[in-house]
């Protein structure tokens, strides 16, 4: 019983971690025969977990060039999580519609084309929790890793 | 039954604590909600040419005045922008913020002529501008369709003075951007912008709604 409750306890817990953090959606359908067609879940969880894996010198590398970047990012992330759920961008031609909105706790991206429909969806606490991670470590790792490199 | 009433307890404790941090949170937020309306930026373009776009921007003034400083790229540091870098057709924008601000009411450019009508005022703690031009009667492309009728094209602009104050807030030569933005976010609704094309209408304006409606 014990074994049983302890898997079961931990699934749960697992799984309330997991809905917690949110998922990455990624949707892209090409308007053509054969065209690609795919759909992606991932948990958000496994991004900082992704970027916790990843070589450090590929990381110090892509980190050099977005460092810049990262505080926005974060500020941004924060920001969008306040505020209420609505459009953000919205772009309408007879080519296109371009779909920015803030939903329930992410950041959805949709484009609907002639030639193909992309949906992207990435929980804005994901975000702001890499940016800030990401920037701390840009500021313990990056001298050295700048130096590492020029060498 | 007692093991069953034990799993029950296990489930019920699991995904109360599951969900705790995604509950708590709101109703945190909630109780400390008593803050003044949030301002947004609103932008609009309609277009009805066939092959025309409607565009529709939404922003909050707060992330604008947060994001900025945290910008510091090309012209951009620190929520300011250097003036020298900012001359526009060698016009110095700072220069004329500053001659405007310390300007008594009145009109500063008045330009008229058959076509082109421009003023450019300060008036009740706003900077105005004030475009008018007329466009002449168009050709159609199509054979069947009737030509367009002459149309005068109308651009008016309408910035607080605060706003302008609070741009030449910072040092000498620099324009403080993050400061205007907070001045305009004080200011309350207002309309900055709007612009009437043969086929196009723009409006720039900031109201305490998300929508834009």
């Amino acid at each position: 019983m014990s074994v049983k409750m302890v898997l079961l306890t931990g699934t749960l817990v697992v799984g309330g971690i997991v809905a917690d953090a949110g998922f990455i959606g990624v949707r892209v359908h090409e308007k053509k025969p054969d065209g690609t067609n795919l759909r992606l879940y991932v948990p958000a969880i496994v991004v900082p977990l992704g970027v916790r894996l990843a070589p450090e010198r590929e990381l110090a590398r892509a980190m050099s060039r977005a460092k810049e970047f990262l505080p926005a990012m974060r500020i941004a992330a924060e920001e969008l999580e306040r505020i209420p759920d609505g459009v953000l961008v919205e772009v309408k031609s007879p080519r296109e519609h371009v779909l920015i909105v803030k939903s329930g706790g992410s950041l959805v991206v949709d484009v609907d084309s002639n030639r193909e429909t992309v949906h992207v969806s990435v929980p804005l606490k994901m975000v702001r929790n890499l940016a800030r991670d990401l920037e701390a470590r840009a500021r313990h790792t990056m001298p050295v890793q700048e130096s590492h490199l020029r060498f | 039954m007692k093991q069953g009433r034990i799993w029950l307890i296990a489930v019920v404790l699991t995904l109360a604590l599951a969900t705790a941090g995604s509950v708590v949170t709101p109703i945190t937020r909630a109780q400390g909600a008593a803050q003044p309306a949030e301002r947004w930026l609103h932008v609009s373009v309609n277009s009805t040419d066939v092959n025309g776009e409607t565009v529709r921007v939404n922003v909050p003034l707060a992330l604008v005045e947060k994001v900025l400083p945290a910008i510091n790229k090309n012209k951009l540091h620190s929520g300011k922008i250097r003036v020298h870098e900012l001359r526009v057709d060698e016009v110095d924008l700072r220069a004329v913020f500053e001659a405007v601000r310390d300007t008594k009411d009145g009109e500063f450019v008045t330009v008229q002529s058959r076509k082109n009508n421009v003023r450019v005022a300060k008036e009740g703690g706003y900077l105005l501008v004030k475009v008018r031009e007329m466009k002449e009667a168009r050709k159609s492309d199509k054979a069947d369709e009737k030509p367009a009728a002459p149309f005068e094209e109308r651009v008016d602009v309408r910035v607080p003075m605060s706003v302008v104050e609070a741009l030449l807030s910072g040092a000498k030569d620099e324009l403080d951007l993050v400061s205007a933005v907070r001045a305009l976010s004080a200011h309350g609704d207002t309309i900055l912008v709007t612009v009437e094309a043969r086929k196009n209408t723009v409006k720039v304006w900031v109201d305490t709604k998300n929508t834009g409606q």
